[in-house]
């Protein structure tokens, strides 16, 4: 087990990193829980034997997606006022501004919830790049597929990402 | 809202998933093309497939928008959601804030659950030193969780568990725990410092596994048990800290509170978001040992360099990392079932004695028993007391299990740890003992038997389990003189309808050692009552049918009821595979036994399958070394000689006694080891090897199965044929009339082997002073053809000596006859090496004598080939040179 942490430390390391800048707070506590959180999940996630650092580095993608996710419907919850959530979060009213991102985050996953029963190779490499922050490259290194077969695509996923988000306005 | 496809009938029509694949391959190639010529290609799509088209357009109109939010990775989102989720308390308190009844004196640390302060009795109540924990986690029912847990935490009063005094909610919400404060230092801090024993180490473990266990009786887990939750106090006492803290943080839903779980001592299922359990303790508990030796929690394989050096002279550790090893198992189920388990095994290690989570090697028992035995002033009293308490114990359970629903399974298991654990005790003794003369176990028994109808006079059954359980192992030593009279007293004490369980293993035994000593009748007749009893039981007694009726079988055999014998073992092999769910020890047994029958019957093909069938299942069991697996080997080598597959043969006699010699001391098995090997030297011509391998087995054949035996007729037949050998023939009729006369008490008149040792006396006795020898060999051969398949080899030696004979006498045409017949039985059998080959150099010999023209080049080629197998210096080489010479 030990042995697989320090291979997601420098992926979640940059996150904490983000963190501390924010919050200006101590760095080893996030950090630790960060690691053991995110493992939890990979580890719930994938429900199969971690095979080597490119697929560890898959799955910490598939984590952030998910904690992104959880969160944002959190957030999303409060402004609606229907879901239970922690007092202190109540105390505070929740600026509109503050959620767009939120909001836009959702709308983003629920298009590709779609893309991925259709195309799940499409949808794995928006995972990669929206949530995960990874480049063409990288993605094409744990993805096995070349950096050109990567940005195509990319280049298919966004156009029925943005499709199916403007379908939804629309209908709204 | 999320997920599905909701209905579309927009001017494109609905958005199937099968559509959306063909639009992803149309837009794929628009997409390929230059922007200028998309449009055109819309276009034309539009007008052969308006709908296709219509979402075609749609798509390749997104993917010419600038820059929007999704081109921006969403990562920087997680840094919210976790400072959400973790972080929400992150000030610290500073030295004097008052903390309900509490002040804070100092901070000493974080982990990562929270924040530990160092803290006194504010109120002037009395004066009280505490550790405050805070807790970073947002609970709502965490007052009530806490009151509930810090009732069960009450009844925790052990002088190894850092108590909970007090918690509840701070002022600001935040959830605290204060516990007893240790001053002292954490065992990571601790176990570094040189000077530490690993008696001190051990002692310090077991402390631990006893504070556990203490807690687990309280139905309280801890959850979280690594060496900074660990302190040694400043009078040296060890302090578990944190107690069930774990577990207040885990109950509000796992998985979605960041627990502090430390990887490496925490179990996979734990970090796999599970629920504590005691066999997450126990986990940790192996963890934690495997830290105090290496200084760092169990990964895979560990380095032996890594280790703290004061355990570099500890001379038990392949017993502690079982320990270790077994405590962490992946499995929860392949753990220890309790702590109390993993501490009984480590305070094993501690006394010296040796840990069940290991399948020790019997010399390692011995050495055991021997560093235990210097400690004590009298090994005798001690070999008795333990040899009684064990096997008391173990009838006990016998008896217990007996009630439940798969006796036979359990009986099985019994019975072999009693025997594997027992064997090596009884061979200690005689191994230690000083008297020169190496003893049998016989005087432990006696103690034994005398210290367990003392005990018991009041409990005759167990009584009689236990003198069968001690003949068990007599038996299993091959000391069947000893085993016959215990088995005879528990017959006369036996109430066959009160105990059939017991009567029938009564005489499953004396079947097997009637068998041995030579009563091949009487044995059958043990043997017959015991399958016709189980027969009869109900439930489920496949196995123990089988093990009866494979005793059975061997006896039908030696009557010369060769079929009968054969169709018991294969009703007993389909028994014991029907039985046996993978490897069991009665399935290699039955295994073996087939390929016994084989091998007796002269099918040594087939008898190779099935003992390299015994083999893989013993290897598979884990007890390749045991006597069961080592008589196996010990077959597989004496037909591998057969074949004439010599050189594999010698290997495996030679570690089959190597093993047997060292860790089980002389047997009856030894002895017939060394006889097979020596007559196996003997053709090679090392007669002096060869004589010192039979005649200690003959003495030990003496000792171990009696004089009467036909085990002991062998080694007669052993000698005759190394004095034969050497062409001393006046000494080899000697010894082979020993035999004769051994088998014929034994076995009666037409038995094979009386009848085998009548033909190579007739030889010897011809050769020594020349006395006619014909109508006793036409006497041998008419009962040999009559005794069956299970006689044929023997048969073949008959014709083959007949046919030496007739050459010696100028019977060129008999001699080519007998000859020609054993030379068809030697190659029918698949027999190999010499022995074929001296059937066909006889043979040619004989042809030659009668005038056919090639005989005598193909003699001479034979005898070259003979020549590579069988020594010049052998009689029978020299015989032939002599005789082909005279052609």
């Amino acid at each position: 087990m030990d042995h697989i942490l320090p291979l997601i430390y420098d992926d979640l390391r940059q996150v904490a990193r983000c963190q501390q800048a924010r919050m200006g707070s101590s760095p080893t506590l996030q950090t630790t829980e960060l690691v053991h959180e995110a493992f939890m999940k990979l580890r719930q996630a994938s429900g199969q034997p971690i095979h080597n650092r490119l697929h560890l580095k898959r799955l910490s993608y598939l984590a952030i997606r998910q904690l992104i996710v959880d969160h944002a419907r959190g957030k999303m919850a409060v402004k609606r006022g229907s879901g239970q959530v922690a007092e202190s979060l109540e105390d505070h009213a929740v600026p509109v501004a503050d959620i767009q991102a939120e909001q836009s985050v959702l709308a983003v996953n629920e298009a590709l919830e779609r893309l991925e029963q259709t195309s799940p190779e499409l949808a794995e490499v928006v995972i990669a790049r929206f949530f995960g922050g990874y480049t063409a490259e990288e993605i094409g290194e744990m993805l096995g597929i070349s950096v050109r077969t990567v940005q195509r695509h990319w280049e298919r996923a966004r156009a029925w990402l943005l499709m199916d988000m403007q379908d939804n306005d629309d209908r709204f | 809202m999320t997920g599905s496809d909701p209905g579309r009938k927009v001017r494109g029509g609905r958005l199937t998933p099968n559509r959306r694949r063909i639009l992803d391959r149309l837009l794929d190639q628009v997409l390929a093309q230059d922007e200028g010529m998309r449009g055109d290609y819309v276009r034309r799509c539009r007008e052969r497939a308006p709908r296709l088209g219509f979402w075609l357009e749609r798509l390749v109109l997104a993917s010419a928008e600038p820059e929007t939010f999704i081109d921006n990775s969403a990562r920087h989102l997680a840094a919210d959601a976790l400072a959400a989720r973790t972080d929400l308390f992150p000030r610290t308190l500073v030295r004097g804030t008052r903390f309900g009844p509490w002040r804070i004196l100092s901070r000493i640390g974080a982990g990562g659950m929270g924040e530990v302060y160092h803290a006194e009795r504010a109120d002037g109540a009395f004066e009280m030193e505490v550790a405050i924990k805070l807790i970073r986690s947002r609970k709502k029912d965490l007052a009530r969780l806490l009151e509930g847990e810090r009732q069960l935490m009450a009844r925790l009063n052990h002088p190894s568990i850092a108590r909970l005094i007090d918690g509840g909610l701070a002022d600001d919400g935040r959830p605290y725990l204060v516990m007893e404060w240790v001053d002292g230092r954490t065992l990571g801090e601790w176990a570094p410092q040189s000077g530490i024993s690993t008696e001190r180490f051990l002692s310090v473990f077991s402390g631990i596994c006893e504070a556990v266990a203490f807690a687990h009786r309280s139905l309280v887990i801890h959850g979280d048990i690594k060496p900074a939750n660990l302190a040694i106090s400043r009078d040296g006492q060890v302090k578990l800290l944190d107690f069930g803290v774990a577990q207040i943080l885990d109950a509000e839903g796992a998985g979605h509170s960041p627990s502090a779980l430390t990887p490496g001592f925490a179990a996979p299922e734990q970090l796999d978001g599970k629920q504590v359990s005691t066999a997450s303790d126990i986990y940790s508990l192996g963890a934690l040992l495997h830290w105090l030796v290496f200084g760092r929690a169990p990964e895979g394989t560990g380095s032996r360099s890594e280790m703290r050096p004061v355990w570099a002279e500890f001379r038990r550790m392949p017993d502690l990392l079982a320990i270790a090893n077994k405590a962490t198992a992946n499995d929860p189920e392949h753990r220890y079932a309790t702590v109390n388990a993993m501490l009984q095994d480590v305070k094993r290690l501690q006394s010296g004695f040796p840990v069940r989570s290991r399948h020790i090697r019997p010399w390692e028992h011995l050495a055991l028993w021997a560093r235990r035995r210097k400690l004590a002033a009298a090994l005798g009293a001690i070999a008795t007391l333990t040899l009684v308490a064990g096997v008391s114990a173990i009838a006990w359970q016998a008896r217990v299990v007996a009630q439940e629903r798969d006796v036979a399974r359990h009986e099985a298991a019994l019975s072999l740890a009693v025997k594997d654990h027992l064997v090596l005790l009884f061979r200690e003794v005689s191994s230690l003992s000083d008297d020169a003369r190496q003893l049998t176990a016989r005087e432990l028994l006696d103690a034994t038997a005398e210290a367990a109808s003392d005990w018991l006079k009041d409990d005759p059954v167990t009584q009689a389990e236990i003198q069968l359980a001690i003949a068990e192992i007599l038996i299993s030593l091959d000391d069947y003189a000893s085993a016959a009279p215990m088995l005879e007293q528990v017959l006369s004490h036996l109430d066959e309808r009160s105990s059939p369980a017991l009567a029938a293993k009564l005489y499953r035994n004396m079947g097997l050692v009637l068998h041995r000593r030579g009563d091949i009748n009487g044995g059958f007749e043990m043997a017959n009552r015991a399958v016709g009893m189980i027969e009869v039981f109900s439930g489920d007694h496949r196995e123990r049918l089988s093990d009866a009726l494979q005793i059975r079988a061997r006896l039908a055999r030696e009557r010369g009821d060769w079929q009968g014998s054969v169709d018991d073992l294969h009703r007993a092999r389909n028994l014991a595979n029907s039985a046996a769910e993978g490897p069991r020890p009665v399935l290699a047994r039955a295994e073996a036994n087939l390929a016994a029958n084989y091998v007796r019957g002269g099918d040594f093909h087939r008898a190779v399958e099935h003992m390299e069938a015994a083999e893989a299942l013993w290897y598979a069991l884990g007890r390749a070394e045991s006597p069961d697996a080592l008589a196996n080997l010990q077959n597989l080598a004496l037909v591998l000689d057969r074949l004439g597959r010599t050189e594999e043969a010698e290997h495996r006699f030679r570690s089959g006694i190597a093993i047997r010699t060292e860790r089980l001391g002389h047997s009856g098995a030894l002895a017939a080891a060394k006889l097979h090997f020596g007559r196996m030297m003997i053709v090679k011509g090392r007669f002096d090897e060869a004589e010192a391998l039979i005649r200690p087995a003959r003495d030990m054949m003496v000792r171990f199965v009696g004089e009467t035996t036909p085990d002991f007729a062998s080694t007669e037949i052993g000698l005759g044929d190394l004095a034969q050998a050497r062409g001393h023939s006046p000494l080899a009729a000697e010894h082979y009339a020993t035999a004769e006369k051994v088998f014929l008490d034994a076995l009666g008149e037409a038995h094979p082997y009386t009848m085998l040792a009548r033909a190579v006396k007739l030889g010897a006795v011809y050769r020594a002073d020349g006395s006619d020898p014909a109508s006793s060999f036409e006497t041998v051969v008419d009962q040999l053809e009559l005794a069956g398949p299970g006689a044929r080899a023997i048969l073949a030696q008959v014709y083959c000596e007949r046919a030496v004979w007739n050459l010696m006498e100028g019977h060129a045409a008999a001699a080519e006859q007998d000859a020609s017949e054993c030379h068809k039985i030697r190659d029918a059998l698949s027999l190999g090496g010499w022995r074929l080959i001296e059937a066909e150099a006889l043979l040619h010999l004989a042809q030659a004598e009668n005038g056919s023209a090639d005989a005598n080049d193909q003699f001479e080629a034979a005898l070259a080939r003979l020549g590579k197998h069988m020594s010049a210096d052998h009689d029978r080489w020299r015989w032939f040179r002599r005789h082909g010479d005279t052609l």
